[in-house]
């Protein structure tokens, strides 16, 4: 069985009468990529303000590297990388300087080498002298990864480290995680609410809602939960008739000129319902399969949320 | 405590102080223009009265004392803002870095700055009035590491504060330690004060400070016993200061303060 890098047991936080983490349990693996999902309120970001040890839980308990979070806070941190889109750094100090800062607070006496080179690697090279406060928000975003990954850090906590990156950078910066995570088996708690980006680059995903983990699963086996598909047809015949098949394999959801028409129909019934068209006469000129993907588990898990009342 | 994290956070200031106009007026301007109109006004009382340059001793020498708590304490409590004002806090206290070892980045930070602006002001008060701070002798050291050591108990307990109770009580780390400024008797002997209000001074080591600045300058010798109380006052003080640092910091991981200031 793999090694836990961080492991997480019946971790409480309760601010007053605010529950906002319910004795969540989870585990992340050595080279394990986690993606933790939740809407606004769900307890995100206070569990990773407790995992740095930056909140104190209520109950529970976090052992970082086999070590008690408690006890080793900052033995720990100095293996623990963080970056978050909605945090900054000295605004009048260039870039190298607080890169060169952040790395004497890692323990680095000469972290110069390093900041190169990963300045490099997420093409900033030129960027070095200017000030922070001048850079646009994307160079920003690929900063703060900058600063997080300087001292080779064993587990990194992200929270939406690809914000405001247009799709290259994004993506190369995706696949750099990727290459650190494979030469290095470095762990990785990944927050984003890019689910497109975080089906790619998560091997398990972890929901919350009310501070409680609804799902904890692989994007694959989660998106399984979705059973309807959507499936769009134009078609050449009588709209009524296109109607009444629907009706009885799904549900309508709309029709319009000239003959175009959307259905939600379960994935396992979407042989049977072309099957119908086929027998009826009707010509099927156009037929689109949008199969769900992580976005309607996250809206599902969501959606359940704002039906049921909020438990604490 | 880790040199090279003190290091770091000694540099983000000193970087920072480079560019910084606020920081500069702070350090140079502000203590320059207090000399010259303290100086100016007071040669215009004491002309006066006719008794000048005893009273231009005290006076400077205590403005010029003054500054040791004033610029210290401040240095210690804006250096937390500065990294609240551009949202770097969780950055600084997901690294290693520890609460402690930030405070004494500042507090060394804080000490090389009183000395630039020490050496600018004793220069311009000898040049312009004559005022010679090295005139109190080998005693101005023990003045000088007293009204350091308030400074940072006063320091730490309101960086303590702001990290507790948010950003709504900013204003504490240029303003709160301006109560002691009166009961300090920086300006007049403390006998000008209402007799409560002296029972009350003599618990502060600047009382001590100042007292015993106006005792060497008017020729009195040295004041021995102003010394040792403002020793033994310092000391108690810098232990209260780190006990109730570590309990308002506790109380900020356990209530979420310390991590709403990244958001205020």
């Amino acid at each position: 069985m793999a090694e836990n890098t961080l492991e997480v047991s019946g971790l409480t936080k309760r601010f007053g009468k605010v529950l906002a983490v319910d004795h969540i349990t989870f585990a992340v693996q050595a080279g394990e990529i986690v993606g933790l999902l939740g809407p606004n309120g769900a307890g995100k970001t206070t569990t990773i303000n407790m995992l740095l040890g930056l909140i104190k839980p209520s109950a529970g308990s976090i052992f970082v590297f086999g070590k008690d979070l408690q006890k080793a806070r900052r033995g720990i941190l100095e293996r623990v990388g963080f970056s978050s889109a909605y945090t900054s750094m000295q605004s009048r100090l260039s870039v190298w300087e607080n890169l060169l800062v952040f790395g004497h607070y890692y323990g680095l006496p000469r972290p110069q080498e390093k900041i190169r080179g990963l300045l490099s690697e997420f093409a900033m090279d030129g960027l070095g002298q200017r000030l922070y406060g001048a850079l646009s928000s994307g160079q920003r975003t690929r900063i703060n990864l900058v600063r997080a990954l300087l001292h080779d850090p064993q587990l990194l906590l992200l929270d939406e480290p690809t914000a405001s990156l247009d799709p290259d950078i994004a993506s190369r910066v995706r696949q750099f995680l990727f290459s650190i995570r494979d030469k290095r088996k470095i762990s990785m708690l990944y927050t984003s609410h890019n689910m497109e980006e975080v089906a790619q680059m998560c091997d398990r995903i972890i929901f919350l809602h009310h501070g409680r983990i609804v799902a904890n699963d692989t994007p694959l086996a989660l998106t399984k939960t979705i059973e309807l598909s959507v499936l769009s047809l134009r078609f050449d015949g009588s709209p009524q008739a296109a109607q009444k098949i629907v009706a009885e394999k799904g549900s309508l959801l709309e029709i319009r000129p000239p003959n175009i028409l959307t259905a939600e129909v379960s994935t396992d019934r979407i042989g049977e319902l072309l099957t119908a068209f086929a027998k009826s006469g009707i010509t099927l000129i156009e037929v689109d399969i949008t199969n769900p993907d992580l976005e309607d588990v996250f809206l599902k898990f969501a959606r359940k949320g704002q039906d049921e009342p909020d438990p604490h | 405590m880790n040199p090279t994290r003190i290091k770091g956070v000694i540099l983000e200031h000193l970087y920072h102080l480079r560019r910084s106009i606020e920081d500069i007026t702070d350090t140079f301007f502000w203590p320059t223009m207090d000399l010259i109109i303290w100086g100016l006004m007071t040669t215009y009382f004491a002309g006066l009265s006719g008794t000048l340059p005893q009273i231009i001793t005290f006076l400077i020498g205590g403005l010029l004392l003054w500054n040791v708590v004033w610029r210290v304490q401040q240095d210690i409590s804006i250096a937390l803002l500065r990294d609240v004002w551009n949202r770097n806090i969780i950055n600084l206290f997901s690294t290693p870095l520890s609460p402690w070892e930030f405070l004494a980045g500042t507090i060394f930070l804080g000490m090389i700055k009183i000395l630039l602006t020490m050496g600018l002001v004793s220069l311009l008060a000898w040049i312009l009035w004559a005022f010679d701070i090295f005139r109190l002798g080998l005693v101005l050291i023990p003045f000088f590491a007293n009204l350091m050591f308030f400074a940072w108990s006063a320091g730490i307990v309101i960086t303590g504060l702001i990290i507790r109770f948010g950003m709504r009580i900013q204003s504490f780390a240029w303003s709160l330690i301006l109560l002691a400024h009166p009961l300090s008797a920086v300006f007049y002997p403390l006998a000008t004060l209402p007799p409560a209000l002296q029972t009350v001074a003599w618990f502060l080591p600047t009382a001590h400070i100042f007292e015993g600045m106006r005792q060497v300058l008017a020729g009195g010798g040295l004041p021995g016993e102003h010394l040792a109380w403002a020793m033994a006052l310092n000391v108690f003080y810098l232990a209260g200061a780190v006990f109730f640092f570590n309990s308002l910091f506790e109380q900020a991981r356990v209530n979420g303060a310390l991590t709403r200031l990244a958001g205020e």
